[in-house]
């Protein structure tokens, strides 16, 4: 399969998108995790945690690059479960928000992880508060399946985090295709 | 002499060597998946050594906001071990309690769980405590239930057991609903 579809291309991070990750990892409104961390990212940290990270089988962190806009965010997988399977994460700059890129990215690594690693389920987490966030996962086919109430907060108010995942069977009926390799009984 | 993590029936105490030798008689034996879970071991039905245990438990020790301790009845004896961790977040701390087989349904299990409430709520500024129980195990669910933590659904395909898939139940319980369900700090 191709990591490159309708404009967008995913590519491994280099010591050039350092700044940028460290940047979308201080703002707030991109930060991405159930509580919020202080600004302090440097790029040397960022660095450090890429190599640390490249140590690691079954876990991949992409970037996502567009012919029109450049390099707009990342996407990451952890197969915390090996061959079962993984949890998504994924981040893209303010000023690209709504144009697809996060969705099509998305789209690339779940054909991945279900096509080519063989997977039965993809995790996803998120807050309540984050709506762009829970649509785009749920209009993917992402289903809410776990919540931990007022487990965030944000902005001054308590929301929840919310656990989405995709079974193997619903990706595959979702986008019309055929499970030609496994079927989803161990 | 004030002990904070004790009541009439059980008090936590550091896991040590004895105690260290009784968890790797469990997880070989008849508490082999609950063990496995607990300790984060790969495979969770496969036996472990005296030394793997040893070294997950000092992993465990490692981790900031973290505590895995062994319970003991008031006969002084290892009845079981609990869990207690805010590593990622003392807003929302996770905790867990595994009685051992013969000891169980003698309401050491609910006393160590209301002694790890009142440390998470009465001690710290958790404002939500998790706990998670494979859907498999309805003892389990029933037991969390029973104590006042609420079902939040489960993460689907958590794992395979019997040649079936399982869910990982989680389930929750808010400071508010702590104060009113254990007005007296764990003694209601």
């Amino acid at each position: 399969m191709e990591f490159t579809r309708e404009g967008v291309t995913l590519r491994p991070p280099t010591e050039d998108d350092c700044q940028f990750l460290a940047d979308l990892g201080n703002n707030m409104r991109t930060q991405g995790w159930n509580q919020r961390l202080p600004p302090i990212r440097v790029p040397e940290i960022i660095s450090e945690r890429m190599k640390e990270g490249l140590k690691k089988p079954y876990k991949a962190m992409l970037m996502i690059d567009t012919d029109q806009d450049g390099t707009v965010g990342y996407i990451n997988y952890d197969e915390e479960k090996p061959r079962l399977g993984a949890t998504l994460g994924l981040i893209t700059a303010e000023d690209y928000w709504g144009k697809g890129y996060a969705q099509i990215a998305t789209e690339i690594v779940l054909e991945f992880l279900f096509e080519e690693r063989g997977l039965q389920v993809v995790w996803a987490w998120s807050q309540s508060g984050n709506v762009r966030a829970v649509g785009a996962a749920e209009k993917l086919g992402f289903k809410v399946s776990v919540r931990v109430r007022e487990g965030t907060i944000m902005y001054g108010k308590l929301h929840d985090t919310l656990g989405l995942d995709m079974l193997r069977e619903e990706y595959y009926e979702s986008r019309g295709k055929e499970d030609k390799a496994i079927g989803q009984e161990p | 002499m004030r002990r904070e993590l004790a009541s009439d029936k059980i008090q936590f105490r550091s896991i040590e060597e004895d105690e260290t030798k009784t968890i790797h008689k469990h997880q070989n034996t008849d508490c082999t998946y609950d063990l496995s879970g607990e300790l984060d071991l790969d495979l969770p039905w496969a036996p472990a050594t005296l030394e793997q245990i040893k070294a997950k438990l000092e992993e465990f020790q490692k981790k900031e906001c973290t505590a895995i301790f062994a319970i003991f009845s008031s006969d002084d004896e290892c009845v079981g071990i609990a869990a207690f961790s805010a590593e990622w977040d003392p807003w929302n701390p996770h905790m867990g309690v595994t009685i051992w087989p013969e000891h169980r349904r003698k309401g050491f299990g609910t006393e160590a769980a209301k002694l790890l409430l009142k440390a998470a709520f009465g001690n710290s500024v958790a404002h939500v405590v998790n706990c998670g129980v494979p859907d498999y195990n309805k003892e389990g669910l029933a037991f969390a239930e029973s104590l006042g933590f609420k079902n939040q659904g489960a993460e689907r395909r958590a794992g395979v057991m019997d040649g079936k898939f399982f869910d990982y139940v989680l389930l929750d319980m808010l400071r508010e609903e702590y104060l009113k369900l254990y007005p007296k700090g764990g003694e209601g």
